[in-house]
This record gives structure tokens, C-alpha cells and sequence, in this order.
């Protein structure tokens, strides 16, 4: 803890109190002191200005406070208050510095009084959020367009409305012993296992870390194994899609500060159902589910397909295709393998610029990667023209994939494919799944496994994760007879 | 570390069962399409040509600098003792590896042909790159070299076009046997002979293998597939051409589609029926010992021409253009076991046939096959039916006789 933060209980002078609350706070200038006499007695409000939002503060100070008359003479100044006042906000009394400084920092008016021990904490956090807008990483087509916020309170609510349900129940804890970040983990008492909250809670509160800026500090502290490029834990900044999963009976973890909301226990097959899945007929979402399952492949195995086999197994493709091929590859000096490292690596390249240049420009770069890296290369004789080919189906393949740190992972692991191509051609490739097959069996998101329902097979499940279920057939939607 | 070290021993088990495998670049290496095997007169070497892809010129794009006017492809040739010897002799002359994983035909000269193809294909079945299915052909009045050394329009790669010829003739006209390496190897370890088409050049030979046949419109020289092989125990003795050749692709269940002029009363005209299906069944039998073989043939076509007046709407008239088809079909296949048991050679496999049916008396009767064969007797029962008259029933000439009476 802070040692500058006193522990101490607060005294009855209020500008003692004042001066330490602002010692403790190092003076910082945001910090607001408002001063004023409730019946005769002296008071004071503190609270730092942007955390707060000032219309409640107003009505707090002047339709609250200011209209007080102490008429019950029994009772202390400071009770009568905690019982008048804005009925609609959540009061705490406080009686060391050191919560009331916490409480400012989050956010919270405080309400000091001359010959008082005791403080009064109004919730009124507020300022400034960002409105609800359309997600921006995983986007639908037909399907609710709200996203997470950064403000944990209304991403709660978020997936509240959608489940009226008195079984939804919510857990709040502050984790990073700096940054004290809120961290809520929400579930459907009664499906969700026992066990599986339990040891959530027990892996958040474990947490010791100074800082959590985002929800991706949480799953890379709560995640079984580090040393994987699979993702462990789901992210997403769909409310319908936070709802969907806690109905499965998995736990939502939101963290403050971010729109990115985690779901535990992951599986493999998760990263490749989009939200929107449910909500076009089963035929369609169906097939559309397995043309992803076909990317994915593409995107992990393109180039590695099409380096083993014009290296090592020339006498696979049809003859008419390796002439083609070969005339192509006549001018380009280098090995397959090279020449699918330069494309993909100024594949890689475009595709992190497009997301971190300034969007005015981004014109400019599309037209440099189009032209300059497509076009030209290929007429300069440095790559052929179907390695364009293989390097942009590649590409747009892996955007297929909804979620976006799936697709990373897909991204890093297909430069490793194409080195074992180059080096044993298809032997490389299946070893190489092989060893990855091996790894994802032994992957555990909260216990359960990575690559369930497939291993262990689990039959039923599996109506669901290539192709999407009939709404008749499953046993909620069943109608009675 | 134990787990990484099982992982280690488990994929290094897996090491040597990967079969054949290494890696080249297809810049390292000339793709050979083509082979083409002749007989060194007055000794016993093979001179063995291979057409190779010369891939710059084939480009449409980028490395168009490489081979700016060349001809898509490029003929060497080499002689040695053995087959094998002599693609590696080859690299003396080749700048690039030879790669044979793409043969789409191979060429046997017609002197090579009748020395005997026996050993000739031991060979590609053995190699692990030549594959079993590229088309085998023989060279007829010119050497295999020279066919794979011309050049062709419409088709860059020659090799590829002469194979293609050959199936689709033999899909639609049916005078030529569209064998490959595995078939024949099938035919040479059987009781019959194997069938094998042949190829021909027409014209100017000299400007075959030139630019110049490869752009006129009209080219000086060009290949043409034609007749099936008459083999006696493995070596050439003769050519079916023709109607024969038809013959041996019905009796051996081959016909997948010809075209048949069939007269009518009136001189000069004829219906022409297209076959579209046909199924032969060779069904043998032993009579005393002597075998003896029904030959049934059902045929389904339609009516593609015709210049006779007949009223076609009338049922009576399609059977007999059914009937003629019928004993024309009888008289070609009765032509073609006559010529094939005049030479002693079963190049319509019906030993393969006797052999299956009777097994133990098939081991008499195989020491003296070829005699046996030539005087085993035969029956033709042929089915024929017209589906279809096309898109008009009888022909307008029937109108305009109507009109002028």
C-alpha cells in the first residue's frame, strides 16, 4: 500500500481532515474542496473534478444539501443526512482517510462535518464515457450494433437488459494494487458450475500486479498456460454475445476501462462462431460457419500447401497448372520459400500499417500496397504472379476468422507451417499439425478442454460447432406435447 | 523436457517412412512431357528423346525476357545401352535436371516396335517419378524422335496435344487404341497381345520441328493418330487401319463412340447413325476342347444424317436402318477376327477371356495360343438401337419429293 496514504480514523476538526485528504492526494489541483455552513455548522464536499458528474454533485450541494434542516435532535447532523438527501444515491459512511481518499479516487463525493468522525460517500462517479456505438472489431451484419463502453457500469448493464433474470449475478472486486481497476465477473447462478466461478474468483484474487489497463492484462494473469500462441480466454465487445455464452453457463469477466469483456472457460471452436451465427437460418449460418472452418485452413496452410507442392511433390499438380507455374516461376530468382516470406512479410506489413497509420492516409497506403508490392513485383520478375495469388487468399481468408486475437494466432503460426513445408514439404506440414494437434489437446481454458466438444467427444455438442443448430431441436427450445 | 524428448522420438520414427521425397526448385528443373524411344540400327543401344518444356516461352507474363520468340519447347536426345542409361546421359546436354513426373506420352519408333517392346517397360513401371498413364503410341514411317520433336499449333506443348488427340479420336471415331504404359504392361503379362495406336506425320517433314509449323495457318506437317498395333509376342508384325481398328475396339469393349455410313437403296445416299453406347460381351466356350467365342454387342446410337428419303416417322423404317447398321457392325467385327487370326496374334484378348472362364483347361491350351486362336471359331449376335433422329423427323428431301409430285 501507499504509505502515503494514512490509515489513520479521520478527527473531528474538518480542516484537519482537509489538509491531510490534500497531503495524501499530493496537492494534485483536480482535486475539488467545496466549503459551506449547514446549519450553522461547518462542511465541506470533496471530489475530484472529471470523475465526477456535475449534475448530481449540483443537486446533491443544492437541492440536498443546502435545503437541510436538522429537526430530529437526537440523532447526530451527520445520520440525518445519510437518511435525507438524494434518495436515489447510493450513500456509505467512512471513517478513515484512507477509504475516503479510495472513494474520491472512484469517483465519490464526500460530505465531512465540523465535530464529525465519521464521513458520508455519495456515489457519484460520472464525467465523461464514451456513448455506446457499434463495435468496431467484430462487426455483424444483421444482429444488435451496441458495444461495450470503457465504463464497466454500463457494459453490466449492457448484458443485464438482455438476460432479466433474478439467477444473474454479479461479483465486483478491485484488482492492481496501484491502479485499484474494478473487475466484475458475471454468470447464470444455477448453470454456470460452481467449481468454475469459484476458481475465477480465486485466480482474480490472486492477481498481484501493480497495474490493469486493460482486460488483456487479466487474461494473461489468469490463464493456465502462457507459453501457447492459442488464446486461452474469449474476448469480446458484443453484449449479445457476453449474454449468449453466460446462457451456456460461462462467466463473463468485465474489467473497467475497457470494452473488452472475457469469457471462461474458452474452447478452441469459439473463436470461429460469430454472434450473428443465430440469427439467420441454421442452412446459411451453417454453411457459412463451415466456409470459415475452410479459411481457417487456407489461411493456417495456404502458402505451405503451395511451397510443398512446388518443391517437393511437382508430379501432384495437374500437368497443364505446373507448366503455368513453371513459366511463371522462370523469372524470379529466388527459392519458393523466399519468395512466399517476401509476400507474406509485406503482407504482414500493409495489414499493421492499415491499422496503426493515421486513417487520412490510408489511401495512400492501399494504392503503394496494391501497386507497388502486387503489381510491380510481379512484373520485375522478384515474385510470381500466383504467389500473389496464394498470399492474398491467404490474407483475406484470415480475416474470415470473427475474432481478431484468434486470427493472430493464426498468423504467427502459419510462418512456422511454411518453414516445416520448405523443409520436408507435406511430411513438414503434417508434422507440424501433429505437434499442434498434440499441444491444443493438452490446452485447459479454467479445466475445461481447449478442443471440446471434439476431444473429448462430446456428440451432442458438436450439432453446434461446425455447422449451427435447429432452435426446434434443442431441448430448451422444445415445445411440449 | 521428458514430454519434449518423447515428442522428439515420436516424429523421428516417423523419419523414415516418408517415402520419396526431396526438394527442387521448379527453376532447377526441365519438365519432360515427351519420350520418345528408337532403336539404334545394327546394335542394341536405345537413342531415347525427350520433349522438354521450355517454360520461359510458355509465359503469358513477367518472364517474357527469358525466352522472347523461342519455341515452347526444346528436344534432346541421347543414346546408351539402357533406357535409364540414357536419361542420364542426357545431362550432358541438358542444362537442368530432367523431371519425369509429367510424361503424357511416350513414343515407341516402329523399328524399335519390332525388335519387341518387352523391355522397354520395366523401366517406367520401376522409376518412381514415370507415371503408369501417360499415352504409349508408335511411330509409323518416321522415327520417334521426330514426333516429339514437332511443333503444333493450338497446343504449346505438343506432348500434351497428342495425347489429348488420341483419347478424344478414340472416344469419337474409334480407329485408334487408346492404351497407356499400365495397360500394356496389363496386355504384356496376359494371354493377349497389347493394343497400341499409331502415329503418323503427314506432309513436310523437314519443317515439322520448325517455327514455321507452329504459325501458318495451314501447317506444312502435322501428326496424325491412326490403326492399332498387330503384335506377335511383343513385337510389331502389322497395323489395323480402319474399319479393322474399329473392330478391335468393339470386340474388346473399348467402342465408346464412332460414326457409321450405312447405304441405302438408292445409289449415293446413306444414313449415318452416330454410336453413342455400346457394350460387348465375349463369352467363350469348349467344344471338344476347341474354344469357341459369342460375341454379343449392343449398341445404342442416333440418327446424325441422312440423305435418304425414307419416311422416318415410321417405325418400320428405323428398324431397318437398325437392321443395316446391325449387319455392318457384324461384318467389320467378322473382318477384324479374320485379319487378327490370319496374323496369329490375339490382339482381341480372348485368351484373357478363356483364361478366366476355364482356367484349368487354359493351361493346355496356353502353350500353343497363337495357332489355337487363329483357328477357334466365332458367333456375332449384334443388338442395335436408334434412340433419338436428332432435332427433325424425316428429312426435307422427303418434302421436296412430296412437293414435286
Amino acid at each position: 500500500m501507499n504509505k502515503t496514504i494514512s490509515a489513520d480514523r479521520i478527527s473531528t476538526n474538518l480542516e484537519m481532515n482537509l489538509h491531510e485528504i490534500k497531503a495524501s492526494l499530493g496537492s494534485s489541483s483536480d482535486l475539488v474542496f467545496k466549503r459551506f455552513t449547514l446549519e450553522g455548522i461547518q462542511a465541506a464536499a470533496v471530489y475530484v473534478d472529471g470523475l465526477i458528474d456535475r449534475h448530481i454533485v449540483h443537486d446533491l450541494l443544492f437541492d440536498s444539501f443546502f435545503s437541510l434542516t436538522f429537526d430530529v435532535p437526537s440523532k447526530s447532523p451527520l445520520e440525518q443526512i445519510k437518511h435525507k438527501g438524494l434518495s436515489s444515491i447510493n450513500v456509505q459512511s467512512m471513517s478513515t482517510i484512507n477509504d475516503i481518499v479510495l472513494a474520491i479516487l472512484s469517483g465519490n463525493t464526500i460530505l465531512l462535518l465540523q465535530q464529525c468522525e465519521e464521513a458520508l460517500s455519495y456515489e457519484t462517479c460520472g464525467g465523461e464515457v464514451r456513448p455506446v456505438t457499434e463495435p468496431s472489431s467484430q462487426i455483424v451484419i444483421r444482429g444488435p450494433k451496441d458495444g461495450f463502453n470503457e465504463s464497466i457500469s454500463t457494459n453490466v448493464a449492457l448484458v443485464r437488459r438482455r438476460i432479466k433474470n433474478s439467477n444473474l449475478w454479479l461479483e465486483t472486486m478491485q484488482v492492481g494494487s496501484v491502479t485499484h481497476t474494478e473487475v466484475a465477473i458475471m454468470y447464470l447462478n444455477g448453470t454456470a458450475k460452481q467449481e468454475i466461478i469459484d476458481e475465477v474468483r480465486r485466480r482474480l484474487q490472486n492477481i498481484d500486479y501493480e497495474s490493469i489497463l486493460e482486460s488483456g492484462y487479466i487474461e494473461n494473469l489468469i490463464e493456465e498456460q502462457t507459453y501457447t500462441p492459442f488464446p486461452t480466454l474469449f474476448n469480446t465487445e458484443r453484449p449479445d454475445t457476453v449474454a449468449a455464452h453466460i446462457l451456456e453457463g460461462r462467466i463473463a469477466v468485465f474489467v473497467d476501462g475497457t470494452p473488452f469483456a472475457l469469457v471462461a472457460p474458452t474452447t478452441f471452436f469459439m473463436f470461429f462462431q460469430s454472434a450473428e451465427d443465430y440469427y439467420h437460418r441454421t442452412d446459411v449460418s451453417s454453411g457459412i460457419r463451415l466456409l470459415r472452418y475452410i479459411s481457417l485452413f487456407i489461411s493456417m496452410f495456404g502458402p505451405s500447401i503451395y511451397i510443398a507442392s512446388i518443391t517437393f511433390h511437382q508430379e501432384m499438380i495437374p500437368t497443364p497448372l505446373l507448366l503455368s507455374l513453371a513459366s511463371q516461376r522462370e523469372s524470379v530468382p529466388f527459392p519458393a520459400l523466399v519468395e512466399a516470406l517476401i509476400m507474406e512479410v509485406s503482407f504482414e506489413i500493409l495489414r499493421e500499417a492499415g491499422i496503426r497509420m493515421p486513417r487520412a492516409i490510408g489511401q495512400a497506403v492501399s494504392i503503394v500496397g496494391a501497386l507497388v508490392l502486387g503489381q510491380a513485383a510481379v512484373q520485375a520478375g522478384i515474385v510470381s504472379s500466383a504467389m500473389v495469388i496464394v498470399v492474398a487468399l491467404t490474407g483475406i481468408s484470415s480475416f474470415t476468422t470473427p475474432s481478431f486475437n484468434a486470427a493472430l494466432s493464426i498468423r504467427l503460426l502459419r510462418f512456422a507451417v511454411m518453414f516445416c513445408s520448405a523443409f520436408l514439404g507435406f511430411f513438414g506440414i503434417a508434422m507440424f499439425s501433429i505437434l499442434m494437434i498434440a499441444h491444443m489437446c493438452g490446452l485447459r481454458s479454467f479445466g475445461e478442454p481447449y478442443l471440446s466438444p471434439l476431444t473429448p467427444l462430446r456428440p451432442n455438442e458438436l450439432k453446434d460447432t461446425f455447422v449451427r443448430r435447429t432452435f426446434k431441436r434443442s431441448s430448451s427450445n422444445r415445445r411440449p406435447n | 523436457m521428458k514430454r519434449i524428448v518423447a515428442i522428439l522420438v515420436l516424429l523421428s520414427v516417423c523419419l523414415p517412412v516418408t517415402g520419396c521425397w526431396n526438394s527442387r526448385e521448379l527453376t532447377d528443373m526441365s519438365i519432360v512431357v515427351g519420350m520418345g524411344i528408337d532403336s539404334v540400327p545394327n546394335s542394341n543401344d536405345y537413342s531415347v528423346s525427350f520433349q522438354i518444356v521450355n517454360a520461359g516461352a510458355l509465359s503469358a507474363q513477367g518472364g517474357a525476357q527469358v525466352g522472347m520468340g523461342a519455341l515452347p519447347i526444346v528436344t534432346y536426345s541421347s543414346q546408351d545401352n539402357s533406357l535409364f542409361g540414357a536419361l542420364r546421359k542426357a545431362s550432358r546436354k541438358v542444362p537442368r535436371r530432367l523431371f519425369f513426373g509429367h510424361i503424357q506420352l511416350v513414343v515407341i519408333g516402329e523399328e524399335a516396335a519390332k525388335k519387341g517392346i518387352n523391355d522397354l517397360f520395366d523401366f517406367m513401371e520401376r522409376s518412381h517419378e514415370v507415371r503408369l498413364s501417360s499415352t504409349v503410341l508408335i511411330s509409323r514411317g518416321t522415327t520417334a524422335e521426330e514426333i516429339v520433336s514437332i511443333v503444333t499449333p493450338l497446343e504449346k506443348t505438343p506432348s500434351i496435344g497428342i495425347s489429348r488427340k488420341s483419347r478424344i479420336t478414340s472416344q469419337v471415331w474409334a480407329e485408334n487404341a487408346d492404351t497407356n504404359v499400365k495397360e500394356i504392361i496389363n496386355d504384356l503379362v496376359g494371354p493377349g497381345e497389347p493394343i497400341i495406336g499409331g502415329i503418323q506425320i503427314i506432309g513436310d517433314r523437314k519443317l515439322a520441328s520448325t517455327e514455321r509449323n507452329a504459325k501458318n495457318a495451314q501447317p506444312p506437317s502435322y501428326v496424325l493418330i491412326n490403326g492399332i498395333s498387330l503384335m506377335k509376342k511383343g513385337k510389331l508384325i502389322g497395323w489395323m487401319d480402319n474399319h479393322l481398328a474399329r473392330g478391335v475396339m468393339w470386340t474388346r469393349n473399348e467402342m465408346k463412340g464412332t460414326v457409321m455410313n450405312l447405304p441405302c437403296e438408292e445409289a449415293g445416299t446413306k444414313d449415318v447413325v452416330v454410336v453413342v453406347r455400346s457394350i460387348t460381351k465375349v463369352k467363350p466356350s469348349l467344344q471338344e476342347g476347341k474354344p469357341k467365342f459369342l460375341i454379343h454387342i449392343k449398341e445404342e446410337g442416333v440418327l446424325g444424317e441422312t440423305t435418304c428419303s425414307d419416311d422416318l416417322n415410321n417405325r418400320d423404317a428405323m428398324k431397318r436402318i437398325q437392321d443395316k447398321w446391325a449387319a455392318q457392325t457384324k461384318k467389320e467385327v467378322a473382318a477384324t477376327i479374320t485379319a487378327a487370326q490370319k496374323a496369329e496374334s490375339d490382339v482381341l484378348g480372348f485368351g484373357s477371356f478363356l483364361q478366366k472362364s476355364y482356367p484349368k483347361q487354359w493351361k493346355k491350351l496356353e502353350k500353343n495360343w497363337p495357332q489355337t486362336f487363329a483357328e477357334s471359331e466365332y458367333e456375332i449376335q449384334v443388338e442395335t438401337y436408334i434412340r433419338r433422329a436428332g432435332m427433325r423427323g424425316s428429312s426435307f428431301k422427303k418434302q421436296m419429293i412430296e412437293a414435286e409430285e
